[in-house]
């Protein structure tokens, strides 16, 4: 309750003359019992300063002359008694704060290292964390300098802090208890370093140890995973003739290896496997799954099984292999020279296919389980055209996936896009696909493979070669890679590799001196046509021989046209055939079917 | 034998199966006739010549089999070819006429039956 100012007044100005009256030898204690009261009755020590003034002031007026320095020296005694009271509390009032500022700093520093240890947690670098380290110990303590060595680098293996005038040095220790190294501290900005400065720091420097010494294992781990994984993917894609392919990779966010992967195979007869694949996990297990999946497809594609035979081996595969890994893929065969898709999905996002005039559609029909699942189960398998010049795109989930939004959402974005996107070159498709997708949704490893059916524009085809008989595999691998180009199909291209051979035969086995041991074949498509020349500088008559007769009759009938002219300058054969109608006459057409 | 065409040979007491892979061409047709010819002895019924799986056959390897299966009449031993009507070399036998000179039939058993049975050459 608040005093009455007037009534202390009075009781001062009592107590006072009675202190004076008694020559300052005693009632000082009623100046002590008056400051109580002025803080019991919430008396400011201004209004208290006010009032001894004011009693002051009354009593030196009325005193004599000669005592007036007596009154002033036991006025200033009083009013020092009267405010005691106001001087322990006051003593008190600091101490609190100094208590409460202490225990904010520690409450700071608290935090500190809970800040530093989330910091220490969200690198993987050790040399981030080194520098980490340092740069929030001194934060947190307050010192200017900080020094971080490891036991590798040459720091002795200490094992207790140290704390000395100037500086503070903790251990880092691992979890086997060995030294790791140590973290200095020197330079603090106010006083010495602190018991609670060293506690802080050993517990910060602990944190620190084991985030070290796990981001070593990872490191460890990851570099081992990520050697895998560029020994797992392919380098650079086949050439294939008839297609471009073209892929993109890339890794996660984290860094840490994924299980995408894919494959271009060339297979008999033109035609072109082709695989993507993703082991579901991260890191080792997922890349060294990866690593017995790519061999295993590459088998079973290299048999020429159809992709729903394919599906099914890679399935069993898979289930004998690891029986909690999981893992999705499709596997396709392009014919090149007719366009013809076939395809089977074990669990994976759908193949899209893109037009050459932009239109984009995914391959869909119901996929079948992932591999992994289930051992015996028969997968289906879609079939589409490519018309030359489509393009049909491979990805891994990571390019549609993205948290919080339903899949519908991820693949409609990936059909806008790339119908959007300018179909040539194919590597700027595969470019702006991937930019376009990966900025939407990041973070997943994403594979994306590209391959486009060529459209039947093959330039003229010129070889000389050695007048050897080893000369004629040859032949057959260059003819028939062009041929295909040209847009002959598989059988068109046995036929008239077939024929070309023979008259090159001829062209090997009677046309030559040992002096010019060469001979030329020059071929070209137009307009639907395919025309091949057979070029050497010597001369032969096939009708004299039996044998050669026969070779000149299967170019009969392989070819439309055969033409054989002989000059001095040699002999040139001349082959034609339409493509897409299979050759006009001839027993070959009629027993093929 | 050679890097084009690899000959496996099975001498069933029912005849001598010759599977050949890989391509056949001028450059390897004399290796060819040379490893046919040896596995036939003369105590075997006869010659199967399985072509399935031979990716390239020219008429130089259609008259290896020609001289071969002439050659093996003449000791009274039957040959067979076996090229199953979807195979690359079937379209080259055909085109040729061989069809008409040896018999050629589409499964191995066929071939082993008709050897076995040692039947006489279809006349040329």
């Amino acid at each position: 309750m608040r005093a009455d100012l007037d009534a202390f007044r009075s009781g001062y100005l009592a107590a006072f003359q009675s202190y004076l009256a008694g020559g300052g030898e005693t009632g000082l204690e009623s100046a002590y019992e008056l400051g109580r009261e002025a803080v019991a009755g919430e008396l400011s020590l201004l209004e208290l300063a006010g009032i001894h003034h004011e009693v002051l002031a009354d009593c030196l007026a009325g005193a004599p002359e000669g005592q007036l320095e007596r009154v002033a020296r036991a006025g200033t005694d009083f009013f020092r008694e009267s405010l005691s009271t106001f001087e322990m509390i006051q003593r008190g009032f600091g101490e609190a704060q100094e208590t409460a500022r202490l225990e904010q700093r520690h409450a700071a520093q608290l935090r500190g290292l809970a800040d530093a240890a989330l910091a220490l947690n969200s690198t993987l670098s050790v040399d981030e964390m080194l520098a980490l380290l340092g740069e929030r110990a001194c934060a947190i303590v307050g010192a200017d300098h900080s020094v971080v060595r490891l036991a590798a680098d040459g720091a002795d293996g200490l094992r207790r802090p140290v704390r000395e005038p100037g500086r503070l040095i903790a251990p880092l220790i691992d979890r086997d208890e060995q030294a790791l190294g140590l973290i200095e501290l020197s330079g603090k900005r106010e006083g010495e370093f602190t018991e609670d400065d060293e506690s802080i720091v050993v517990q910060l420097a602990h944190m620190a140890s084991v985030a070290i010494e796990n981001a070593r294992l990872y490191e460890l781990q990851r570099g081992i995973a990520m050697e895998l994984q560029s020994n797992l993917l392919p380098e650079s894609l086949p050439e294939i003739p008839g297609v471009a392919a073209d892929y993109r990779y890339s890794a996660g966010g984290d860094g840490e290896v994924g299980g995408d992967w894919f494959e271009v195979i060339p297979l008999a007869g033109g035609r072109v496997g082709m695989a993507i694949g993703d082991v579901v996990g991260r890191g080792l297990p997922a890349a060294k799954m990866m690593g017995h999946l790519r061999p295993a497809l590459r088998a079973y594609a290299l048999d020429g099984e159809p992709p729903a035979l394919v599906a099914e081996h890679m399935a069993r595969f898979v289930r004998m292999l690891d029986r909690d890994q999981m893992s999705t893929c499709v596997y396709a065969v392009l014919e090149p020279s007719t366009g013809e898709l076939r395809c089977s999905n074990a669990g994976h996002p759908p193949p899209l296919v893109l037009t050459g005039d932009g239109r984009a559609d995914f391959l869909v029909g119901s996929p079948g389980l992932p591999l992994g699942v289930a051992t015996d189960y028969e997968y289906g398998e879609l079939r589409a055209t490519l018309e030359p010049g489509s393009t049909v795109l491979l990805y891994t989930d990571g390019l549609v996936e993205k948290r919080g939004e339903p899949l519908d959402v991820g693949l409609e974005r990936l059909r806008e896009v790339a119908a959007g996107a300018p179909v040539e070159p194919l590597e700027e498709l595969c470019e702006q696909v991937l930019e376009a997708l990966v900025k939407e949704a990041p973070g997943d490893d994403v594979a994306l493979l590209a391959v486009r059916v060529l459209p039947p524009d093959a330039g003229p085809l010129e070889l000389e070669l050695p007048a050897e008989p080893g000369a004629l595999a040859e032949l057959r691998r260059r003819l028939g890679a062009w041929l295909v180009l040209a847009g002959a199909g598989e059988d068109e291209a046995y036929d008239m590799v077939l024929a070309t051979c023979e008259a090159a035969a001829n062209a090997v086995e009677h046309a030559y001196g040992p002096s010019e041991a060469r001979f030329r074949v020059t071929a070209q498509a137009e307009e639907g046509e395919v025309t091949i020349e057979v070029h050497d500088r010597g001369a032969w008559r096939p009708q004299r021989d039996p044998r050669r007769g026969r070779g000149i009759g299967v170019m009969r009938e392989l070819m439309d046209d055969v033409s054989v002219t002989s000059n001095d300058g040699g002999t040139n054969v001349r082959l034609r055939r339409r493509l897409g109608e299979g050759p006009q006459h001839g027993r070959a057409r009629a027993h093929r079917d | 034998m050679d890097e084009l065409a690899r000959i496996e040979i099975d001498p069933t007491p029912r005849g001598v199966v010759a599977r050949i892979s890989g391509e056949i061409d001028i450059s390897n047709v004399g290796a060819v006739k040379r490893k046919l010819t040896d596995a036939v002895t003369s105590a075997s019924p006869g010659l199967v010549v399985d072509v399935s799986g031979t990716t390239y056959l020219d008429s130089s390897g259609v008259y290896l089999l020609f001289e071969l299966a002439r050659a093996l009449e003449g000791r009274r031993q039957q040959m067979c070819v076996v090229a199953p009507p979807t195979t690359p070399s079937t379209r080259v036998l055909l085109i040729t006429g061989f069809d008409h000179i040896v018999p050629v039939m589409s499964t191995v058993e066929e071939a082993i039956e008709k050897v076995g049975a040692r039947a006489p050459a279809a006349p040329a």
